[in-house]
C-alpha cells in the first residue's frame, strides 16, 4: 500500500494471490473478501484521512479526535493485514524448508510445534473476529505467533510475515461454522516462498538502539539476569550497591547478598574488598554514579563490572531484596 | 453450577429472509458453543486456587468467562426477539417517542448502528438504563461490552456468523431482514417487567 503521488490518499494494491489457484476456497468468497472488506477498509481509510486533513486540531473536542483516530487505526490495520493475508495465500502449503524451517525450529522448537500452535490459535478464534499472525520481533530477533481479537491489536515493532484472517467473513460463506476446515485450507495454500522472502526482509530490521555511554569507554557491563544467575548458582562474587545515600534512605532496600558503599568514598572502603573475587557494582539506574565507581575500582586493580540498569533493573526483574539496616 | 441451553424460541424454518441452515448453525455452533465453553470455564474456575493462581491465569479465565456468559445471554435475547413480524406495543411506542423523539427516529438510529458494524463483530442493543429511566441504543464491538446497570430488551447480533452464510458482505440486507422479523411481543414483555 502506498500513497498516491502528490496526495494524501492511500492507493489500492492489486490482489497478490490468483483466486482460482487457491484450493478449497471459492472464487466468489475471495472476490467478496477482497472487494468488500479489503476495498471497504481502504475506502473508509481514505474517507477518514480526508476528515483528518480538514480537522482543526486545536479546537476539536477530544471525543471526535479519539473517535476518528480509533477508526483510522482500525481501517489502516485492516488494509495492511488484508494485503498480507492475500499475500500469504496462493502457494502449495506443506512444510517450509531451508532457512525458514530453521528459523521456526529455533523459535518454536520445531516446525510441527509452530504449526500446532498457529492452527490451534486460529481454531480458538472461531465464532468471532480476529487474526493470527506470525510476527518477527527485531528486539529479540525471533518469531512469535500473535493473537489479535480485532484489527488494531499488534505487537509493537513487530513485522508480520503471515496473516490468517479469522474474521467470519473470511470463511463463513464457504465453511459456515467449520473453522477447522477453513484453517486447514489456509495451511494448505500457504505461500512459503513468499513468507520466506518476507522473513529475510524482516530479519534485516535492527532493534531499538541500546543505551550508549561513550564517556565510560569500554567499561564492562553485566545484565541483571546474568548477575541473578551467578547469585543463584552460588558463584563467588562481591556485590556492591553504590547508590548515592539519598537514594538509599528514600528506599531503604538492598539487593540480597549486596553491601551498600558510599560512592563518594571509594578510597575509604575499597581496601575491604578482595582482589581475587570479581566485583559487581551499580547505582540507581546504571548511569554515571555506578560507572564512575566501577572505573575507580578498576584503577585500583579490581576485576570489576557495572550492573547495567542498576538497582531499578534488579527490581524490574523481580530480583530478591532485603531491608537495608 | 451447569448452564443449560435454552430451546430455540423461534421457528428456524419460518424467519422470512433467513435460511433454516443459517439459524440452526447460529443456534447450535455459536450459541451452543458459548454455553459449552462457559461450562468448561466454570469448571476450571471452581478448581482454581485463587490465592496462588498467577494474575494472568485469573485475568485470562475471567475474561473468557465474561465473553462466553454474555454471548450466551445475548444470543438468547436475539433468538427470543425473532420470528414474528410485528410492531412494538403501546408502552414501547410511548417510550420511543419520549427517549428518541419518535419510533421512526429510534429505528433509523438502530438500523444505522447495525449497518455500521458490518464486516466485524458486535451487537446493537436496545437497553433500559435504570439510572436515567430511559431507553438507549447501545453499541458493542464484542460480547463483553454492556451498558453498566443496563437491561437489554432487544438484541441485534452483528457478528458475521449471524448473516454471512445468507447475505455475504451485504450486512445492510441482513439488518433490514432482522428489523422486519422482530417479534416485538418479547421486547414489550421485557419492557413491562422493568
Amino acid at each position: 500500500m502506498i500513497f498516491m503521488e502528490g496526495t494524501m490518499r492511500y492507493q489500492l494494491t492489486p490482489i497478490h494471490c490468483r483466486p482460482w489457484l487457491v484450493a478449497y476456497l471459492s472464487v466468489p468468497l475471495i472476490e467478496s473478501h477482497y472487494e468488500n472488506y479489503y476495498g471497504g477498509a481502504l475506502r473508509r481509510l481514505n474517507a477518514i484521512t480526508e476528515q483528518l486533513e480538514n480537522l482543526d486540531w486545536a479546537n476539536t473536542p477530544a471525543y471526535v479526535i479519539n473517535g476518528l483516530k480509533r477508526e483510522e487505526l482500525i481501517a489502516l490495520n485492516s488494509t495492511l493485514l488484508h494485503e498480507l493475508y492475500f499475500a500469504s495465500l496462493g502457494g502449495q502449503g506443506g512444510k517450509p524448508t531451508g532457512p525458514m524451517a530453521d528459523a521456526l525450529a529455533r523459535d518454536f522448537g520445531s516446525v510441527e510445534r509452530w504449526q500446532d500452535e498457529f492452527i490451534a490459535m486460529g481454531n480458538a478464534l472461531g465464532g468471532g473476529s480476529g487474526w493470527v499472525l506470525l510476527v518477527y520481533i527485531p528486539r529479540d530477533r525471533r518469531l512469535v505467533n500473535q493473537y489479535a481479537s480485532e484489527h488494531s491489536q499488534a505487537v509493537t515493532g513487530g513485522i508480520p510475515i503471515v496473516a490468517l484472517d479469522m474474521y467470519e467473513h473470511a470463511y463463513h460463506m464457504d465453511f459456515g461454522a467449520n473453522v477447522k476446515a477453513y484453517v486447514g485450507m489456509f495451511m494448505r495454500n500457504l505461500d512459503w516462498e513468499a513468507v520466506h522472502a518476507r522473513y529475510e526482509d524482516a530479519a534485516k530490521v535492527e532493534p531499538l538502539r541500546p543505551l550508549v555511554q561513550p564517556e565510560f569507554g569500554d567499561l564492562p557491563g553485566v545484565g541483571v539476569e546474568e548477575v541473578k544467575a551467578m547469585l543463584d548458582a552460588g558463584k563467588p562474587v562481591q556485590l556492591i550497591d553504590a547508590r548515592p545515600w539519598p537514594a538509599v534512605s528514600r528506599e531503604p532496600e538492598i539487593v540480597q547478598g549486596a553491601t551498600w558503599r558510599d560512592p563518594e568514598r571509594v578510597q575509604k572502603w575499597a581496601g575491604e574488598l578482595s582482589k581475587t573475587e570479581p566485583v559487581i557494582v551499580w547505582c540507581s539506574y546504571g548511569f554515571h554514579v555506578g560507572c564512575k565507581t566501577a572505573i575507580a575500582l578498576q584503577d585500583l586493580g579490581f576485576d570489576v563490572k557495572f550492573m547495567m540498569g542498576g538497582h531499578s533493573a534488579w527490581k524490574a526483574i523481580g530480583g530478591p531484596t532485603k531491608p537495608y539496616a | 453450577m451447569t448452564y443449560a441451553m435454552k430451546p430455540l424460541s423461534c421457528d428456524p424454518a419460518r424467519i422470512k429472509g433467513m435460511s433454516e441452515r443459517l439459524i440452526i448453525s447460529h443456534y447450535e455452533n455459536n450459541y451452543g458453543g458459548a454455553v459449552k465453553r462457559l461450562n468448561v470455564i466454570e469448571e476450571q474456575l471452581a478448581e482454581l486456587d485463587y490465592a496462588t493462581a498467577p494474575v494472568f491465569v485469573i485475568n485470562g479465565l475471567k475474561r473468557e468467562q465474561l465473553i462466553a456468559m454474555n454471548s450466551m445471554i445475548l444470543h438468547e435475547l436475539f433468538f427470543d426477539g425473532l420470528g414474528d413480524p410485528s410492531e412494538p406495543g403501546a408502552g414501547l411506542q410511548e417510550a420511543f417517542a419520549r427517549d428518541f423523539g419518535s419510533y421512526e427516529r429510534w429505528r433509523s438510529e438502530f438500523i444505522a448502528m447495525g449497518k455500521a458494524l458490518g464486516g466485524g463483530s458486535g451487537w446493537v442493543l436496545l437497553s433500559w438504563s435504570a439510572r436515567d429511566r430511559k431507553l438507549m441504543n447501545q453499541w458493542a464491538s464484542d460480547h463483553a461490552h454492556t451498558l453498566a446497570g443496563g437491561t437489554p430488551i432487544l438484541a441485534l447480533d452483528m457478528y458475521e456468523h449471524s448473516y454471512h452464510m445468507d447475505f455475504g458482505a451485504k450486512a445492510a440486507g441482513y439488518v433490514d431482514t432482522f428489523m422486519a422479523a422482530v417479534r416485538w411481543s418479547n421486547a414489550d414483555q421485557l419492557f413491562k417487567e422493568l
